[in-house]
């Protein structure tokens, strides 16, 4: 019977081995997902998911239930991955409350857009030149299909800093495709 | 509603999270609106996309990875596994063994009194005993909490060892697929059985 993460988590605190390798087969994939849109590198997406396992493996006991297992997961990875990047001394981590955007005018042709966002390779294109942080969010809200609150949790920002990154990257992505059908 | 807080409930609405109530004001609006209906397709063309994108993940050569570093970890010196330190504990652990060491002395007592007609029923326990019994040596790096997570897994017992070259006696409900089991886990040298 498959067993529930609060279980394994339990199991993988008294050092079950046969936990871990449950736990991790269930939650490699978002995980790995969720870095990989952050940093654009198969490697460093991998290394992510290497280190907030082992996070797991010591500090499974200390999860609290206040959050879903994976908006903690995904909390722990965000911590991660601005700590990769900051030793990296990347410049794109923006952990302050406002995103930092084009200034671009609000207006687009909505038909345009619409017309443009049936083409899937138009839309892959433009998903694929969001910053790092606007496909993370985009990736928790449709893939992980999170809610604002958890979103706000896993990123560990606000939840007005969650819609704000929404509405620039919708914003971003409107203007994306529009510029396929001018 | 205002037209940006509809906006902002489109995606719940397309995640299918929101009350029947919500669900129902939201479909009306965005039947009544146009502009509404092409936020709707818009996002439901980035969900499909991103539904669909395939970034594949480490699988296993990620999980064996991981199991290594982990190993590698617990291995360190001074390494102190929280599962086992006075803190985390069960609190009935104390009454267990003092318990379990009170049966000791009671059936070592008893066993000292048996004559030696009886050391027959003894030998025939242990020869049933082993029937289930797998002599097994894991490889040398083998951590103890990964034995153990490897026995619990094939729900195994030790009842023996290990000797001094690192031979554990292993009883399984099913000697034979067992030893398959363990042979092809990778943690082990070898693994056979114990009745000649």
């Amino acid at each position: 019977m498959e067993q529930d993460d609060i279980t394994l988590l339990k199991r993988i605190g008294d050092k079950e081995m046969a936990a871990v390798e449950i736990f991790y087969h269930r939650h490699e994939n978002s995980l790995y997902r969720f870095a990989f849109k952050k940093l654009n590198n198969e490697f460093e997406a991998a290394e992510i998911v290497n280190t907030v396992m082992l996070e797991v493996w010591n500090t499974a006991e200390r999860f609290e239930g206040r959050s879903k297992v994976s908006t903690w997961l995904l909390g722990i990875a965000n911590h991660r991955i601005i700590d990769h990047l900051r030793k990296r001394k990347h410049n794109h981590v923006a952990i302050d409350e406002i995103d930092p955007i084009a200034d671009e005018k609000d207006g687009v042709d909505m038909h345009k857009v619409v017309a443009a966002a049936q083409t899937r390779r138009f839309i892959n294109g433009c998903l694929r030149k969001l910053s790092g942080e606007h496909k993370q969010v985009m990736e928790l809200l449709f893939f992980q299909e999170e809610s604002y609150e958890e979103i706000a949790a896993s990123m560990a920002c606000s939840i007005g800093t969650v819609k704000s990154r929404i509405y620039h990257a919708k914003k971003l992505l409107k203007k994306c495709l529009e510029k396929h059908l001018a | 509603m205002e037209h940006e807080k509809i906006i902002a409930l489109l995606p719940p609405y397309l995640n299918d999270q929101l009350s029947v109530v919500q669900r129902d004001f939201i479909r009306h609006a965005v039947n009544e609106n146009q502009s509404l209906q092409q936020e709707l397709i818009f996002l439901q063309s980035i969900k499909d996309s991103i539904k669909s994108e395939n970034i594949r993940p480490p699988g296993d050569w990620g999980w064996r990875r991981l199991r290594r570093d982990i190993l590698a970890e617990e291995s360190k010196p001074g390494h102190i596994d929280p599962a086992k330190t006075e803190h985390n504990k069960p609190s009935w652990w104390k009454g267990i063994a003092i318990a379990a060491s009170i049966a000791c002395v009671v059936q070592s007592g008893y066993m000292i009194q048996q004559d030696s007609a009886q050391s027959k029923s003894y030998h025939m326990l242990s020869t049933v005993e082993l029937e289930n019994t797998v002599k097994v040596q894991f490889m040398a790096g083998v951590s103890e909490s990964d034995i153990r997570a490897l026995l619990i897994n094939l729900q195994g017992n030790i009842v023996k060892g290990p000797s001094a070259v690192g031979i554990y006696h292993i009883r399984f409900e099913d000697r034979q697929s067992a030893i398959t089991s363990l042979e092809i886990s990778g943690l082990v040298d070898y693994a056979e059985s114990a009745q000649k």
